[in-house]
C-alpha cells in the first residue's frame, strides 16, 4: 500500500522493520543529545531543585515510612542522619538509565503513540528504580557500610540495567507490528 | 497494539537474570585476576591517547573501601614534558603527580553488561553464539579501552585543567574529560549494550552467510523483535 493509498483508506502507519545498525546509530545519537541537555542544567538547579524535590525529599519520606524511628533528614542534595550521609550528585540521579531506556524506545521502530507511552513508562520506571536504589543504599550506608561499594558500584547498576532490558524487551515485543527484517547489518 | 505474552516476558526475564547472576558471581570471584590481564592494554591506551605523562596502571587494595577489602586500579603519572599552566608557569618534566584511581568493581560493569547481553540473547542456531562471541572480541577490547584508561586519563587532565584555571587561564574542558564524563554518566552502559546489539546482528548475518544448514531452533530472538 502506498502512502497515498494508506492515507485515503485511513489504515494506520506501519512502523519500519527493525534494522540493527540504524537502531544503534539513532539510539546512541539520542542518548548523546539527552546527555548534552542534561549537562546544560546548572549544578545549583539540579541539586537544590531537581535532586531535592524529586529524589532526596521523597526518599526521606520513604525511609521514614519504612523505618519511622530512622532520624533521616533531606538537606539539599543529601540524605543525612547520624548513621549515614548519602549525597545525590549529577550522574547518581537515575538520569543515565532514564536516557538509555528513552533513547532505546525512541530508536526502535514503533508507532508514535506507542513510543510516547514507552518513553513515559521508561521515565517512570527509571525514576522508581532510582528511588528504590537511593533508599536501599541509604540503609546499606547506615547499617552495612562494608557492602556499600560493591552494591553501589557493581551489583545495583547492573541489576537496574537487567530490569531495563526486560522492560524494553516487553515493550518492543508489543511493538512488533511488522515482522523483523531478515537479519542483516546495514 | 499487540498484547505482549507474559510467558515470553518471563522467558526473557529469567534468561537475563540467570546470566546476570552467573556473571556477577564470576566477576566477584574472578574479576580481579581477569582484569589483571587487561593492564597492559590499559597502559597502551593511556600512552596512545595523550603525551603529557607516563604511567603504569596497577591493582591495589583500597584501605577505605569495603573495610579494606576493596580493590582499585590506580596510577601515579610522571610528566614527560613540561605542562604549561599559563604564559609564565609550567609544571616541569619529571614531576610526579598524585595517585589517580578507579574501583575494580566499577571497571567490571561494562564488560559484564556486554557479556550479559551477548549470552542472554537467544541465538537462532547454536553455532551463531560462537560466531557472535568471536565477532564480539574487538568490541570487548574497545569497551575495556574506553572505560578505565579514559577515566584515569580524564581525572589527570581534569586536575591539570583546574590548575591552569587557578593560574588564571580560561576554564577549558579537554576532550578526554568530556569523554570521561560521558562514559561515567551512562556511556559505560550505552557502549556495551549498543555494541552487543551490533555483535548479535553481525553474528546472525555471518551465520546466515555460512554454509551450515543445521535446523534453526525457534528462539526468542525470532519472535521478540
Amino acid at each position: 500500500m502506498s502512502e497515498h493509498q494508506r492515507r485515503v483508506s485511513g489504515a494506520p502507519a506501519q512502523p519500519k522493520p527493525f534494522r540493527p545498525l540504524r537502531f544503534v546509530a539513532v539510539f546512541v545519537a539520542l542518548y548523546a543529545a539527552l546527555h548534552a541537555l542534561y549537562f546544560a542544567v546548572p549544578d545549583r538547579v539540579l541539586r537544590q531543585v531537581v535532586h531535592y524535590y524529586a529524589i532526596v525529599a521523597p526518599s526521606a519520606g520513604l525511609i521514614k515510612l519504612a523505618a519511622p524511628q530512622e532520624p533521616v533528614r533531606a538537606l539539599a542534595g543529601t540524605l543525612e542522619s547520624p548513621q549515614a550521609s548519602l549525597s545525590i550528585v549529577r550522574g547518581c540521579d537515575g538520569a543515565g538509565v532514564a536516557f538509555l531506556l528513552a533513547a532505546a524506545v525512541l530508536a526502535y521502530p514503533a508507532r508514535r503513540r506507542r513510543k510516547l507511552l514507552g518513553v513515559a513508562g521508561a521515565l517512570a520506571l527509571a525514576y522508581l528504580l532510582n528511588q528504590l536504589r537511593v533508599v536501599g543504599l541509604y540503609f546499606v550506608a547506615a547499617y552495612r557500610h562494608d557492602w556499600f561499594d560493591l552494591l553501589h558500584n557493581f551489583v545495583i547498576p547492573t541489576f537496574i540495567i537487567v530490569v531495563c532490558c526486560v522492560a524494553f524487551a516487553w515493550w518492543a515485543s508489543g511493538s512488533a507490528a511488522v515482522q523483523p527484517a531478515p537479519a542483516r547489518v546495514r | 497494539m499487540r498484547t505482549p505474552s507474559v510467558h515470553r516476558l518471563l522467558r526473557i526475564a529469567t534468561r537475563l537474570v540467570v546470566v546476570w547472576a552467573l556473571l556477577c558471581a564470576a566477576a566477584i570471584g574472578f574479576g580481579r585476576p581477569a582484569l589483571t590481564l587487561a593492564l597492559p592494554l590499559f597502559d597502551r591506551v593511556i600512552a596512545a591517547v595523550q603525551d603529557d605523562f607516563a604511567a603504569g596502571v596497577e591493582m591495589a587494595q583500597d584501605g577505605k573501601a569495603q573495610n579494606g577489602k576493596g580493590w582499585v586500579l590506580r596510577m601515579q603519572p610522571t610528566l614527560v614534558r613540561p605542562v604549561r599552566l599559563n604564559a609564565e608557569l609550567a609544571m616541569p618534566a619529571g614531576t610526579r603527580l598524585r595517585w589517580f584511581a578507579t574501583h575494580v568493581d566499577h571497571t567490571l560493569v561494562p564488560p559484564l553488561l556486554f557479556l550479559m547481553a551477548l549470552l542472554a540473547w537467544p541465538p537462532d542456531r547454536r553455532s551463531e553464539l560462537l560466531i557472535r562471541l568471536l565477532v564480539a572480541l574487538p568490541m570487548f577490547l574497545l569497551i575495556l579501552a574506553l572505560t578505565a584508561p579514559i577515566q584515569l586519563v580524564g581525572q589527570v587532565q581534569m586536575v591539570l585543567a583546574e590548575l591552569a584555571a587557578l593560574a588564571g587561564e580560561p576554564q577549558r574542558e579537554p576532550p578526554l574529560v568530556t569523554l570521561m564524563v560521558f562514559m561515567e554518566s551512562g556511556g559505560r552502559w550505552l557502549l556495551p549494550l549498543a555494541g552487543a546489539v551490533l555483535c548479535i546482528a553481525l553474528g546472525r548475518r555471518l551465520r546466515g552467510l555460512s554454509r551450515d544448514t543445521t535446523k534453526a531452533r525457534p528462539g526468542l530472538a525470532t519472535r521478540v523483535q
